[in-house]
């Protein structure tokens, strides 16, 4: 039994996990539209405001509450959202999301972190149905609380490059409400104290690939024969998860911190099952 | 700490079975969504006109759904208090460039 309790933890994530900032910098070079194709009648599976002046693809968010507003199905960017989630779920999140990545680069900052409780990322559920859906049917876009109103990625890649780049060309640079200046300083603060604030409590586009995180086709395992329960993943896992039993939760962003324990693995649906197990185990 | 039972292997195996199944029936869906999306979809657009014109005059074009995401993104279209999708700009003209 000693020996069962021994973590098996290894000293540093994989070469892979550690790139994963670098990753994110190839991912965000892409969105930034590099090339200045601006493929904005493509609905993209990121959130990058379509404001932005560097914005290759739509925002599936923008999208979606724009459509609402129009009373027209969105059916590329649900079909998108569909197509991406089915494959890679939250990873999307984790390793992809320009937005997720700022908040990254900023939660190196060495600073106190609060965690707060998992179940707080349902709210995350409150703000896709009200202000990307029903704010947008019932009341257009004009309403104060329409998604791209206060949304701070839009103040931070599309409002204050536009206010910069409208100042530089001697315009006036009265852009954003005082509202979304507020929500953008807010923002700032937060993601000094917390890790990922606006993934973990607000994000719409994280609450819908969060819920493919039980279905995608590339997933996170966690193998009840390595694992011992010694509690170390949960150390290790920056959204106040309990990775043995919670890696399928929609507040995961597929960080891979966790498979710095061999019992956690990535898995993909399309790999051969694991089939009999000595007749030892199956007793259980 | 109680452990949680051991997956079997055959429940293991089903497992991953549904889990390929599942994955697969949702981009195949997403998929045809966006397909239909691209090839079908479209609406009717009232053009923005100088002055209210009578109803057999107006001036509308049929939009692809990609030509709507294109129109949002720079708001471009409305919905307007009779229910239609209505341009914001007239032609030769640019939309606002930010919906926001």
């Amino acid at each position: 039994m000693a020996a069962m309790a021994e973590p098996r933890i290894r000293p540093k994530p994989s070469r892979f996990v550690r790139g994963r900032l670098l990753i994110q910098a190839v991912f965000l070079l892409v969105w930034l539209d590099p090339l200045a194709l601006r493929l904005h009648t493509v609905c993209g599976s990121v959130y990058h405001c379509y404001a932005c002046p560097l914005a290759l693809f739509a925002c599936p968010v923008g999208v979606m509450a724009n459509f609402s507003a129009l009373h027209v199905v969105p059916f590329i960017a649900l079909g998108t959202l569909l197509l991406v989630g089915g494959l890679v779920g939250g990873f999307v999140c984790g390793w992809a999301c320009p937005f997720g990545f700022l908040q990254d680069l900023v939660a190196k900052v060495p600073v106190p972190k609060v965690r707060l409780p998992s179940w707080t990322g349902y709210f995350r559920y409150a703000v896709l149905a009200g202000l990307v859906i029903a704010v947008p049917y019932f009341f257009g876009e004009a309403h104060p609380l329409f998604i791209c109103r206060v949304c701070p990625a839009g103040a931070v890649e599309a409002g204050v490059p536009n206010l910069v780049r409208e100042a530089a060309a001697g315009g006036s640079a009265a852009g954003m409400s005082t509202l979304k200046w507020a929500i953008l300083v807010l923002f700032a603060l937060a993601m000094f104290v917390k890790f990922r604030p606006w993934c973990s409590l607000f994000c719409p586009l994280g609450a819908i690939f969060g819920v493919f995180n039980r279905f995608s086709a590339v997933f996170l395992r966690a193998n009840p024969k390595k694992c011992v329960q010694c509690g170390a993943c949960r150390k290790m896992c920056p959204v106040n998860l309990a990775p043995e039993r919670q890696l399928s939760d929609p507040l995961c962003i597929r960080c891979m911190q966790c498979t710095r324990c061999e019992a956690i693995e990535v898995k993909t649906a399309f790999g051969r099952p694991e089939r009999a197990e000595p007749a030892s185990d199956r007793q259980n | 700490m109680a452990r949680r039972p051991r997956a079997t292997g055959r429940r293991q195996f089903r497992g991953g079975a549904r889990r390929l199944a599942l994955a697969a029936i949702l981009v195949a869906a997403g998929a045809a969504l966006l397909l239909y999306g691209v090839a079908v979809h479209s609406r009717t657009v009232l053009l923005k006109q100088a002055e209210p014109p009578a109803a057999e005059a107006e001036k509308t074009i049929q939009e692809s759904e990609p030509d709507l995401i294109r129109e949002v993104s720079v708001g471009g279209v409305l919905r307007n208090p009779s229910g239609r999708i209505e341009r914001t700009y007239d032609e030769g003209e640019s939309p606002s460039l930010c919906p926001t």
